[in-house]
């Protein structure tokens, strides 16, 4: 299967052909991706801030509860990124835009998995107040930055096609 | 010569208008970070007052909060760089005035919110759930920005340029 088969086969999903049937379906998904982004980006913050040190406040463990709703948004995102490309796969894929913002996201992700096996485990043993490690701190402070780039250039895709 | 006409003859309005500056992409893009970083933030703190995590003292907010009112502003001097450049489409723009309504609203639910927390703080932070005040201020709070993030939504569907 060639991509132009791979993509034809997606804009032909279920998924895909609701989307473009239903003119208020696309903004509706919209305003749910940008709902999403604001659970991720504020659960972010908030342990980010902490790990990175420039919080004080509370035991780490604590504030890596906001972790869920991070995941929770997340999730919504995926499921409505999954919907915008569904409807319109080619004006994505040749959009560069959009192929750098998805590699951005994996390279988030790689980082949340990082965290998860090598971070976690030492930061919850820290006690209030306790500052984290440099390489913590490396983690949480990409994670911001990956974040902020990954929104900018979703605000961008419509200057090189789809968006 | 009218206010808004004047705003849509400045240089900011011809820059954000310029196709080859990006200025529109510029600011929708601060606008966007903007917004995630006070909504996202203010979700957060109103979860907590409902009750999401617990053991979190409502100190874990604060440095978020300063970083929320430089968020606010960022998005205030990128919506008026926006406004600038459509001022006499937005003004008659349902969806942009619902959106500036809800603001103002979530805006003073936030500070009333923040105000009567503070007079729990030491029982929040003990794990104690905030009053039916403090939680009713919560949900209504969170519920006015999602309502700001949706009228903001359908402006793009319903502004001409």
């Amino acid at each position: 299967m060639n991509e132009t088969a791979i993509l034809e086969a997606i804009r032909n999903t279920w998924l895909g052909e609701t989307i473009r049937d239903i003119s208020w379906t696309f903004a509706a998904l919209e305003f749910l991706h940008f709902f999403g982004l604001c659970l991720l980006f504020g659960a972010m913050l908030v342990v980010d801030l902490r790990l990175v040190g420039a919080l004080k406040v509370g035991t780490v463990k604590s504030t890596l509860r906001f972790t869920h709703l991070a995941i929770a948004g997340f999730v919504i995102n995926v499921i409505t990124g999954a919907g915008f490309f569904a409807s319109n796969p080619e004006n994505y894929w040749q959009n560069p835009l959009f192929k750098i913002k998805m590699v951005l996201v994996v390279l988030a992700g790689l980082n949340v998995i990082w965290f998860e096996l090598k971070e976690r485990q030492r930061v919850e043993a820290l006690l209030e107040q306790e500052p984290c490690h440099l390489q913590t701190r490396v983690v949480a402070g990409l994670s911001l930055l990956l974040w902020t780039a990954i929104i900018v250039l979703g605000r961008f895709l419509p200057t090189l096609g789809a968006g | 010569m009218g206010f808004l006409q004047w705003l849509a003859a400045t240089p900011v309005a011809a820059w954000v208008l310029a196709s080859e500056t990006y200025g529109y992409y510029i600011m929708l893009s601060v606008h966007a970070v903007g917004m995630a970083i006070v909504a996202g933030i203010i979700f957060m703190l109103c979860a907590r007052l409902l009750g999401f995590a617990k053991d979190a003292p409502l100190g874990v907010f604060d440095r978020p909060f300063t970083l929320a009112k430089w968020g606010f502003l960022f998005n205030a001097l990128s919506g008026a760089a926006l406004f600038a450049a459509n001022g006499p489409n937005l003004v008659k723009n349902t969806p942009f005035l619902l959106k500036l309504t809800f603001i103002a609203i979530g805006g003073l639910t936030l500070l009333l919110m923040t105000r009567a927390a503070q007079k729990e703080r030491v029982a929040i932070d003990g794990g104690a759930s905030a009053s039916v005040q403090v939680r009713g201020l919560a949900a209504v709070t969170a519920a006015l920005w999602v309502a700001a993030i949706l009228s903001g939504r359908i402006i793009a569907y319903t502004i001409t340029y």
